[in-house]
């Protein structure tokens, strides 16, 4: 589902965000992407949404490369950014019609998608309400439905469980498992490493902009807990 | 330990770095700054000598009549006047309601040190604004005058606090205007009316005052001097800078200073309590939830209309050019004798009235600039569309065809009534109306160019987009050369073919220029999206 080979990116032509990274997210994954502040997750993820160019490698989201083929493989899948900044000025049932006509759902498909995702996040009744006056919470669960209603086959999300209440996060984390079921692709990152190791079937640790582990989580942590891997692999 | 110095350094960068105003500073981009800094030096060159020369004839003229101290007047009347229409716009985020409150208010600072440094934020840009406004007046006065240096020394000194009383003035009526708004249900477009009302009143109040004489000119230096001899600290600044009256100056200073300095006292109080309100709004109840189908291209206009509307600021700011199309229009109808009689005084002497209602209706067409900063209002939402599948020329033809909803009717309109009005052929009046809806297309398209190439997604106030970015100097004035350009070709061809010939060949190149731009914004959107980093 996403095919990254060779992908570097350098910000100021002189240091490298993300250098020769390798990877392959499959049909089904539930895949973890740890590292440390500034180690090159969120570049990677909005590189993959095609937010960022980059300088060398080949990004390809279902078969259709983010450079060559974007809208084909933008229509494939969903971002969720780290800090939920979306257009204040709507409410946030026109910010769900705004991303439903991008993907040009019918009135009966998305009424029915938002209302039970709308429903699952406890946000019905803020539909109604302008995003500006919603909280950080709000905001996040927002962007999650609107990624959620036009049921993309791959997932792309930064730090989906900060700002989010246990409640929405325990939901979440049952969302994922839905549509992992049903064949979609998800690479989040993430910092809560006993989330990722509980619930990933594989993950990727970043350092320095280099993959410096990645595969089966089980595999890749063998008989340690993925902290103390994590933490080890950051002494290096 | 006072927080005064490191919180005005801090804001200072904040508000007035090279970074945060212009948009430059980043050392990869070299190129960039150069041309920015030339520009900058070039609109500021460009703005000082036409004023120079607008206001040498002014001396000459009262030179001969022994007025030339008027000269200091149109200082005064300058500066208040620019005062009034800057606070008034900008005093409600300034002073009242702080967009990073939430940043300082749990910060160790003292109210009164965090008004103190949005004070000298907003007078700092206040000051920059009228010394440039008055600077070329004043070159004039020395050249006809004399050059003293203590004239010089009262003027800078007068200039300080000239626009205090306005300020204070004006600042209560921008606060007055955003509390009677809140009362309204949809409280923005209510904000909206209300800052329209009150600029375009401030805008017909001067322009019927200048025009109360025999010439636009001499109508301003009649309201000169009525306001000298009826406000007295316009007569005192005069004699403080004309006569290098020490006495007068410190009238200046008194007046203006002791009510500003308890104004500035009085102001923690009120505005913790503002701030504290804002961060606990209590939600009312709103409408029902509707969900509604539309084209991509659909939703994407309807998307910067709602953003338009939701923004007072952006409105007025860059709507004002359709009230005055349609103020102007339905002025021409109502006082159509006045105006034909207008048109023949000394200063339109051989003019072509078809010329006055071209230059008119471009200009307010220019003032209608949502493309110029649209895309940099996107800020630090345009990882959605740079997200989503959407083709960014598609979304950029959606902000160029916002722009033209907002121009086309109002443009049409208006030259049709002022046609009319002013009983222009037929051939003439549909020349007209063809070349207003080809310059709102080209300059809406070339808008939305220049934003491409200077967007400035990291702001605070989208004030800062709509009236400081480089994008919206550079389309306001760039559009400004473009109208000059067209009227000086319809001028020349209009010696060798008929008028309405003219308009149409003029409106064929502005066609050719359209497709140009059209294709600059096609070709280069997806590249430019690419490098862009909100």
């Amino acid at each position: 589902m996403i095919e990254i080979q060779g992908f570097s990116k350098s910000y100021d032509g002189v240091k490298f965000a993300c250098k020769d990274i390798d990877l392959t997210i499959e049909k089904g994954d539930l895949y973890g992407f740890i590292g440390h502040n500034g180690a090159g997750k969120t570049t990677l993820l909005k590189a993959i949404a095609g937010i960022h160019g980059f300088n060398a490698g080949t990004i390809r989201v279902c078969g259709h490369s983010i450079q060559d083929e974007p809208l084909e493989a933008k229509r494939q899948l969903a971002y969720i950014p780290d800090n939920p900044d979306i257009y204040e000025s709507l409410k946030g049932s026109q910010y769900l019609d705004f991303i439903a006509d991008v993907f040009g759902l019918s009135i009966d498909e998305r009424v029915k998608r938002i209302e039970r995702f709308a429903k699952m996040f406890e946000l019905e009744k803020a539909l109604a309400q302008p995003i500006s006056t919603y909280s950080h919470g709000m905001k996040q669960k927002l962007v999650l439905i609107s990624a959620l209603i036009h049921q993309p086959k791959v997932m792309l999300l930064d730090e989906p469980f900060v700002g989010l209440d246990p409640k929405a996060s325990y939901l979440l984390k049952e969302v994922f498992q839905e549509m992992r079921e049903q064949g979609t692709a998800i690479f989040f990152s993430t910092h809560v490493l006993d989330v990722a190791e509980k619930i990933c079937n594989k993950v990727a640790i970043i350092k320095q902009g280099r993959i410096v582990a990645s595969g089966v989580t089980a595999d890749v942590v063998k008989d340690q807990t993925l902290e103390s891997l994590f933490l080890e692999l950051l002494e290096e | 330990m006072s927080a005064f110095k490191p919180l005005l350094r801090v804001m200072f960068r904040e508000y007035y770095s090279p970074r945060r105003f212009l948009g430059i500073g980043n050392s990869k981009s070299k190129g960039k700054a150069i041309g920015i800094s030339i520009a900058v030096v070039y609109a500021i060159v460009a703005m000082f000598f036409s004023f120079f020369l607008m206001f040498n004839e002014v001396a000459v003229m009262l030179a001969q009549m022994n007025m030339l101290r008027l000269l200091v007047g149109f200082v005064f009347t300058y500066s208040s006047g620019f005062a009034v229409l800057y606070v008034l716009l900008r005093a409600d985020s300034y002073l009242f309601h702080f967009k990073d409150y939430e940043q300082v208010a749990p910060l160790p600072i003292k109210p009164i040190e965090l008004v103190a440094v949005k004070v000298i934020l907003m007078m700092t840009g206040l000051y920059i604004m009228t010394f440039l406004i008055t600077a070329p007046i004043m070159a004039v006065y020395f050249v006809h005058a004399g050059f003293d240096v203590l004239k010089l020394a009262y003027y800078l000194v007068g200039m300080l606090f000239v626009p205090l009383l306005p300020t204070i003035l004006f600042s209560l009526v921008s606060l007055g205007l955003h509390r009677v708004s809140k009362a309204f249900r949809n409280n923005k477009l209510a904000s909206i009316i209300l800052l329209m009302g009150f600029t375009v009143a401030l805008i017909i109040l001067s322009t019927a005052l200048s025009l109360s004489g025999n010439g636009f000119l001499i109508g301003q230096t009649n309201v000169i001097e009525w306001i000298n001899t009826n406000i007295p600290i316009s007569e005192w600044f005069i004699q403080a800078v004309a006569e290098a009256n020490l006495l007068k100056l410190l009238f200046v200073v008194l007046i203006g200073g002791i009510p500003f300095a308890l104004f500035v006292l009085a102001l923690p109080k009120p505005v913790l309590r503002f701030n504290q309100t804002a961060t606990n709004t209590v939600r009312q109840a709103y409408g029902k939830t509707v969900f509604e189908a539309r084209g991509v291209f659909k939703s994407l206009v309807r998307k910067e209309w709602r953003k338009f509307f939701s923004v007072p600021m952006y409105a007025m700011n860059s709507g004002i050019g359709i009230v005055m199309l349609l103020l102007a229009a339905g002025a021409t109808v109502v006082f159509k004798q006045d105006v034909i009689g207008f048109f023949e005084l000394p200063e339109f002497s051989g003019g072509i009235a078809e010329l006055i209602v071209i230059g008119f209706i471009a200009f307010c067409v220019a003032m209608v600039y949502t493309p110029a900063v649209s895309l940099s209002l996107e800020g630090k939402a345009f990882w959605i569309v740079k997200s989503l599948p959407l083709e960014p020329r598609k979304v950029m033809a959606a902000k160029i065809a916002f722009n033209l909803l907002l121009q086309i009717p109002a443009a049409l309109v208006g030259a049709l009534a002022m046609s009319i009005a002013l009983e222009l052929p037929v051939l003439s009046t549909l020349a007209i109306l063809l070349f207003v809806a080809v310059f709102a297309t080209m300059v809406s398209t070339a808008f939305a160019y220049v934003n491409l190439l200077m967007p400035k997604f990291d702001w605070i106030n989208e004030i800062e987009v709509v009236k400081q970015s480089l994008a919206a100097v550079v389309a306001i004035f760039g559009s400004f050369g473009l109208i000059a350009l067209s009227i000086v070709g319809i001028l020349q061809l209009a010696k060798v073919i008929p008028v309405y010939l003219a308009i149409l060949v003029v409106t064929a190149v502005c066609l050719l220029a359209l497709f140009g731009f059209a294709r600059l914004v096609a070709r280069n959107a997806e590249n430019l999206f690419m490098r862009m980093q909100a």
